[in-house]
């Protein structure tokens, strides 16, 4: 398996248990109030099945050529980099909505994801290729 | 496996990469990858309302299109390509069959107008969804079998 899709899976399996977690939290303990949905959501979809899909697709993929079998794989790792740091910001400042840079992250953290859902189809784009 | 890291997988996977996909399949992931990019451009909006910098007007009707985008029109339809591609085929002698094409691209046409009906309503969308949804099963369930000696998959 690729270095890049190692660490797009093992990276989804963290987030995999964080959004478990954080959803036994909310339940037992928000006393029906779940108040920490959206964040436990995103960290599901977004956070373990995207680094899922896109670490498979990078490796199960049809290859871009034979020099760089893998495409453009920076875009790739700018994808992963943006993408983690947008959803730990949101994570992070999500539940905070009285602290003095919730605004600011949560900018910050839709700017970061978007430009890493660019990134990635950029990255996997040329490797989407069908019969002609 | 670090030495042999840089294509010691996708060789397992795709054969070095040899194989394409079909172009079915191509196309419903390029679909896809687009509706992906549309929905995130939808969160995106979304986080930047819920942060107070911006107000939409429209914000119930964002998120359920954001909602319906990425579930149906990224997540769904990823499958329904990838499972064409890659469950075992049909065999004859000469040439491998993915079975009825049509049920199949029925289920996408239906999948995508469900998409698309749920910037208007999204009664209507589960009405494509559930029609979708027949399609494919219909489509799918004869090929849920044990691979032939005959032919190997394309991507194991």
């Amino acid at each position: 398996m690729p270095t890049i899709t190692r660490l797009f899976i093992k990276t989804g399996l963290i987030y995999f248990l964080a959004a478990c977690s954080l959803l036994v939290f909310d339940s037992v303990f928000a006393n029906g109030n779940l108040w920490l949905t959206p964040t436990w959501l995103h960290l599901f979809v977004v956070g373990w099945i995207s680094h899922l899909i896109f670490g498979v697709a990078g490796w199960m993929f049809p290859k871009h050529s034979k020099e760089t079998p893998r495409g453009n794989e920076k875009l790739g790792y700018a994808g992963f980099f943006l993408l983690n740091l947008g959803l730990v910001i949101r994570a992070v400042f999500e539940p905070l909505s009285g602290h003095g840079w919730y605004p600011v992250a949560l900018v910050i953290s839709a700017l970061t994801q978007w430009l890493a859902a660019i990134a990635l189809v950029l990255w996997i784009w040329p490797r989407v290729k069908g019969k002609k | 496996m670090a030495g042999g890291d840089r294509l010691g997988a996708l060789d397992m996977a795709t054969r070095e990469g040899e194989k394409i996909m079909p172009k079915f399949t191509a196309i419903t992931l390029r679909i896809a990858l687009v509706q992906f990019l549309a929905g995130s451009t939808l969160g995106a909006v979304l986080l930047v309302h819920k942060s107070g910098v911006l107000a939409i007007h429209t914000y119930a009707a964002t998120r359920e299109a954001h909602f319906h985008v990425l579930c149906f029109g990224w997540l769904v339809q990823l499958c329904v390509g990838m499972s064409f591609w890659i469950l075992p085929k049909f065999v004859s002698e000469s040439k491998a069959f993915h079975g009825t094409k049509t049920l199949a691209v029925g289920a996408i046409i239906a999948l995508n107008f469900g998409v698309l009906s749920s910037f208007f309503t999204s009664r209507l969308s589960w009405l494509f969804y559930a029609v979708a949804a027949v399609l494919f099963v219909f489509h799918i369930w004869p090929r849920v079998k044990p691979f032939s000696n005959s032919h190997k998959p394309e991507s194991i």
